[in-house]
């Protein structure tokens, strides 16, 4: 447990980085096989890739992200981090190309790092203004 | 630079006053020139005159119990990140709901200098959907 922080800022930055290509195996590919995951909408924690992936197919298919990460923070003698981002939030047309309205989102991550990937992931924002566009995808 | 007790002992005496909903004693807790926001106050507010009018209407209408679940300090400042989980309904009454949440807290003295709490905010919706 003394990773440098720039190695932690590396898997941090490639975590978002997944997140934006939408590519499913990239995201996967920062967590480790137990990862812990967490974000507004989960009922509880989910732990392991195989539940992590599930959760996540469906929300990186319908939806763009930009993300600009505002702050981080590494957390006093652990390897871990918090983040603090804005978020370009768009829906993922079904004939390809993206829709034209755009959801703005702040938030803030707890990030822990074991062995180069991400081994805890807890979101905390306020997805209720993507209700819009979860309605959108659901139609 | 602080200590890790007395960062923590400020952003806990903050939360336990909130626990009151008493306006003036959580007013205590941050500086003058505190900058606040959630996802309710759309733009963060600044000063605590403004954060008197926010949290007055916010009390009036919420009472909330909040639960410390973890707290760290943020490497070389005089700030945390607490995580929380906060048992919520409206004040008249009625069923509540519990939301977790995490606060950024940059402490001076012995008042928070910032706040900023994330959370998710559609249980607010819907327990007033279940008062009208």
């Amino acid at each position: 447990m003394s990773l440098p922080t720039k190695e932690i800022s590396r898997v941090i930055q490639e975590r978002f980085a997944a997140y934006e290509s939408g590519d499913h195996a990239r995201v996967m590919d920062v967590y480790t096989d137990d990862a812990a995951y967490w974000d507004t909408k989960c009922p509880a924690r989910m732990q392991g890739r195989a539940a992590l992936a599930k959760y996540l197919s469906g929300f990186l298919g319908n939806f763009d992200l930009r993300y600009a990460m505002l702050e981080e923070h590494r957390l006093e003698g652990r390897d871990a981090a918090i983040v603090l981002w804005e978020c370009a939030v768009r829906r993922r047309l079904p004939a390809g190309g993206l829709g034209t309205d755009l959801v703005m989102q702040r938030g803030m991550t707890l990030l822990e790092v074991q062995d180069g990937l991400v081994s805890r992931d807890e979101a905390y924002m306020d997805l209720a203004s993507l209700d819009p566009l979860l309605e959108q995808a659901a139609a | 630079m602080l200590t890790d007790q007395e960062i923590f002992s400020a952003t806990r005496r903050c939360i336990d006053m909130w626990n009151t909903l008493d306006l003036d004693a959580t007013l205590d807790t941050y500086t003058e020139d505190v900058t606040y926001c959630d996802p309710k106050t759309g733009k963060r507010i600044m000063g605590k005159a403004n954060l008197r009018r926010y949290l007055r209407k916010f009390f009036e209408r919420w009472d909330m119990q909040f639960v410390v679940t973890e707290e760290y300090r943020l490497e070389g400042q005089d700030g945390q990140a607490v995580l929380w989980n906060c048992e919520i309904k409206l004040r008249e009454g009625g069923p509540s709901r519990t939301v977790r949440g995490m606060d950024i807290c940059m402490v001076r003295g012995n008042q928070l200098s910032r706040d900023e709490a994330y959370m998710e905010t559609s249980v607010l919706s819907e327990l007033m959907s279940m008062k009208a």
